[in-house]
């Protein structure tokens, strides 16, 4: 007989499982009625099948936004029967932090996804236009493959997709606690968000990404829809338009990661080429080769193969950037892969993937001949479209390295190998570091060359005063910087040269002429980007160096290097100062709030010839002991307009486990004596009969003493501390000092009065037990990064402007 | 030929050649054996944290950058390693260890290690309170 179970609140599941269904079968109807719809060649049929696929697609998008709400409905809720939030989320989370549930599973990030694409959807339909039934075909298709991910049905033995409306007692069938019909009542609480995505970035950063990543079906479809109906016209505006909004989406996607990555990760950057990076950054790439060959083809008529086969790629990249980070084949070699959900959800995305990119590449060779292409007389050497075309390719140069190397671990599975790369930032860099060198000389000087044929001593002459400046400049910054290797060197002219030319032009060509400013600004951006990334990673430096125990051979070049490497973490001391790369380090104390746990170090810094504090601040970097992933520590960051000083804990002591064992010393001393301790020393000045203080309440028959002890730490500061010695009824009585900045227990234990000398007891326990390890890196010059990044995006969003005025 | 074709032929050559050339940066993972035969040379290996026999020490008052512990590699070789950083949370319940770093003097001295924890992703216990 089955249990009947209390408490749960199955209604809104059942909805929710009611919306799959339906915007499964919706989106079949769509895309279905959109096929027929879009080959039918009679008016008439053409139209009823487009109604009949438009009130479909609407009944699929409601149900999709239906599936949202109703989640969103069960986390806000907290009703943890459903597995999905008993594993996404926990009563204690922030409002702000319950959408963030969303992209934290697998089934709710194939929602953002599907739900993106429903509302991009809405601008195709609403424009009416002639592509909107090929290309709601392929949304249709994407709509119908997107919602058998959320389905959670067996066919024939296999799970097709993954239900967020599925019980707790259905995913673990079996378990002890779901004999007991109340047992709602002994799940308290949630498994909670993953600490890391607690972070403001990771609020934004998904939906962001996840547009971006929605967005590059649109031009994949509009390119296989002027294929399939082999029509060549009326298409250039509406794809400039997409691949400019995808361009720009995907790119602010991708850096907003890198905030995140820099602010609430403590790998120390914010771009690891780590392959679920790689993996958002590569459609990008390909998205942009694209975008460029069809201005080529805008202005002059070639590039439109290559223009189709890059955004047919862009797409295909997005599928497989799914494939790797959603099925867990990453494995060893990333941070953040995702555990998969077993074999049917491989096969699933590998069908999903495979099926799109045949399509696209089934049109293509199909209708290879038809697809127009201007018969070329040899082209100029000197014409803006060859240089154009030469730069994309060399962007999918940087494409085909970085998903080869990204792609080792399909490749071990496919070969049977074992490969892995050792170094992987370094073996990325030394080839990407030539290909942004390339790109940048192109963006530099792409718009001096006009299309078909240019004066090559006109161009020559307009681009002599940006080139001289950024040799001047770039020398300066080379030599002040001390950037000491070559590649980085002329990397660093080659931004300049971008800057000053794409300004250049601006001044002279462009004039005040705004709308036109689009692609020169958002080459200066990516130029900015670069001097960013240079300057703040080839001069980071670790500043944290300890200065304790022993060296370690880290095949480094000099003893200084080797020092460096091998001592980057720095132990602190409860409240013992600590000097470090110019500031006073303190660690002051801690706070727990909620999950959270902060640790408050103070950085000083003083006036060399007074003392004076010059500067004082406070960084509280996180570092929680997470039961299931272990110490999470993010940074905590102090932001100048030069540089950051970024700080983060790397271990810490568990405060519960210990015990104060430590004993006092004892030791007899005279006037003028000195005691040692660890962190400095004492000097006895005496004994005081008029007592005084705070600890002490006189009381009549009472002889109280207490000692002058003044208390130098190393730097010689001193404070005075006085332990106290009482005979109250004959009985003798110890009023212990303590000083809390140096943890420092102090007890006058005897007096001996031939002698006039004090026996002084002092200890100092927990300065030993409580303190922090950490790190901190100075990053220079990070803020060029996010100004560039700006830019480049500013650019781009006044070319999609300037494109949506045009008529 | 036309000149575009020309340059699109460098060009492939050229990022054919550079991935060639980086074949170098791949290695296997490999055994202890392996790395001490080539002292000095990076290796990454893949192996089990010994707690049985041997212990792992650290600490940080000492020097908070040195920590080391005793691994078995895929072959069943057990070796010191010796990593320059704090001990990681939980290393003691890692199941798996992928180090990279130099053998020398018949120690792993390793400047990276990631380590796989049971249940660090997937959560297949509930955690049971009683209501109060």
């Amino acid at each position: 007989m089955d249990t009947q179970f209390l408490n749960e609140h199955l209604l809104p599941g059942k909805i929710g499982e009611l919306f799959t269904i339906i915007s499964f079968a919706a989106s079949l109807i769509a895309a279905i009625s959109y096929f027929l719809s879009a080959q039918s060649k009679v008016d008439e049929t053409h139209s009823s099948w487009k109604k009949l696929a438009r009130s479909s697609f609407f009944i699929h998008s409601f149900s999709v936004f239906g599936i949202f709400v109703t989640l969103f409905y069960l986390i806000f809720n907290h009703y943890f029967e459903y597995n999905y939030v008993w594993t996404h989320s926990s009563k204690a989370l922030p409002f702000k932090y319950l959408l963030s549930c969303f992209w934290e599973g697998q089934e709710g990030s194939f929602l953002l996804w599907s739900t993106w694409n429903c509302f991009l959807s809405f601008f195709i339909i609403y424009k009416k236009g002639k592509w909107e039934a090929p290309v709601m075909t392929m949304v249709s298709l994407t709509q119908v493959v997107l919602s058998t991910m959320l389905l959670g049905l067996y066919f024939f033995g296999e799970k097709i997709g993954s239900n967020p409306f599925t019980l707790l007692r259905d995913q673990m069938v079996g378990a002890p606690i779901f004999q007991q019909p109340n047992y709602l009542a002994s799940i308290l609480d949630g498994n909670g968000l993953n600490p890391l995505l607690q972070n403001y970035w990771m609020v934004i950063h998904p939906p962001i990404l996840f547009l971006g990543f929605a967005s590059t079906l649109f031009p994949f479809a509009l390119v296989v829809a002027i294929m399939w109906k082999n029509d060549y016209e009326d298409f250039i505006l509406p794809l400039l338009k997409w691949s400019l909004f995808s361009c720009m989406i995907l790119g602010t996607g991708i850096m907003m990661g890198g905030a995140w990555a820099y602010e609430s990760l403590n790998f120390g950057g914010y771009w690891a080429w780590d392959p679920v990076e790689n993996a958002s950054l590569v459609p990008w790439i390909t998205m942009l080769a694209g975008l460029h060959t069809l201005m080529i083809y805008k202005a002059t008529g070639y590039s439109l193969k290559s223009t189709i086969l890059f955004f047919i790629i862009s797409f295909a990249l997005v599928l497989y950037s799914t494939f790797l980070t959603r099925t867990g084949i990453l494995g060893e070699t990333s941070v953040h892969a995702f555990t998969g959900e077993g074999s049917s959800l491989f096969y699933h995305l590998l069908i999903f993937l495979f099926l799109f990119f045949i399509i696209g590449l089934f049109l293509f060779f199909k209708n290879y001949k038809k697809i127009p292409d201007l018969k070329k007389e040899e082209e100029a050497l000197s014409s803006r479209e060859f240089w154009m075309f030469i730069g994309s390719l060399v962007l999918m140069i940087s494409v085909v390295q970085i998903t080869y190397t990204t792609s080792m671990p399909v490749w071990n599975k496919m070969f049977g190998t074992k490969l892995a790369i050792t170094n992987p930032i370094d073996h990325y860099n030394k080839i990407q570091i030539w290909i942004t060198l390339l790109v940048l000389l192109g963006t530099a000087t792409i718009y001096y060359f006009k299309f078909k044929e240019s004066n090559m001593m006109e161009i020559a002459k307009r681009i002599a005063i940006p080139l001289v400046l950024s040799l001047i400049v770039g020398g300066l910054i080379t030599y002040f910087q001390s950037l000491k290797s070559i590649p980085v060197a002329a990397l660093m002219f080659a931004t300049l040269f971008s800057v000053f030319a794409n300004l250049m032009f601006i001044v002279r060509t462009l004039k005040w002429n705004a709308i036109k400013w689009g692609g020169s600004t958002a080459h200066i951006g990516f130029a900015l980007m670069v001097v960013g990334i240079i300057l703040s990673s080839y001069n980071k430096e670790v500043i944290s160096v300890n200065r304790l125990g022993v060296d370690f051979e880290m095949g480094k070049k000099t003893e200084e290097e080797n020092k460096k490497e091998s001592r980057e973490n720095l132990l602190l001391f409860k409240n013992m100062p600590v000097t470090m790369a110019g500031y006073t380090l303190t660690y002051v104390g801690d706070t727990v709030e909620g999950p959270n746990h902060y640790f408050r170090i103070k950085y000083q810094t003083r006036q060399d010839d007074t003392g004076r504090i010059k500067e004082e601040f406070i960084l509280a970097p996180n570092a929680q002991i997470n039961p299931k992933m272990g110490l999470i520590s993010s940074p905590d960051t102090k932001h100048y307009l030069t540089h950051d000083i970024f700080t983060y804990i790397t271990s810490t002591v568990d405060k519960s486990k210990m015990k104060d064992t430590v004993s006092y010393t004892s030791q007899k001393m005279k006037k003028g004596d000195t005691a040692f301790f660890a962190s400095g020393y004492m000097i006895f000045e005496g004994f005081n009969t008029e007592v005084n203080s705070k600890n002490y309440i006189a009381q009549t028959g009472d002889i109280a003493v207490s000692a002058k002890l003044q208390v130098y730490n190393l730097e010689g500061l001193a404070t005075p501390t006085s332990p106290i010695y009482i005979i109250r009824n004959q009985q003798e009585e110890m009023i212990e000092d303590t000083l809390s900045s140096y943890n420092l227990y102090t007890r006058l234990s005897k007096i001996i009065p031939d002698e006039n000398a004090a026996v002084i007891e002092f200890k100092q326990p927990s300065a030993m037990n409580d303190y922090v390890i950490m790190k901190a890196i100075l990053f220079p010059y990070i803020n060029v990064l996010w100004l560039g990044t700006v830019i480049m995006i500013l650019g781009f969003l006044i070319s999609l402007y300037k494109r949506i005025k045009t008529k | 030929m036309k000149k575009s074709n020309i340059l699109a032929l460098v060009l492939i050559a050229v990022a054919l050649g550079a991935i060639l050339s980086m074949v170098g940066d791949f290695s296997s993972y490999e055994t202890f054996a392996t790395a001490e035969q080539k002292p000095g040379k990076e290796y990454q290996i893949i192996a089990n944290l010994d707690t049985i026999e041997n212990k792992m020490m650290y600490d940080p008052i000492k020097d908070p950058n040195h920590f080391t512990f005793y691994a078995k590699d895929e072959s069943g070789i057990i070796r010191k390693v010796v990593f320059n950083g704090t001990k990681p949370q939980d290393f003691e319940r890692s199941e798996k260890l992928t180090m990279t770093g130099t053998m020398q003097n018949g120690e792993f001295k390793c400047s990276k290690i990631l380590m796989k924890c049971p249940s660090k992703y997937k959560t297949d216990q509930v955690a049971v309170g009683k209501t109060s």
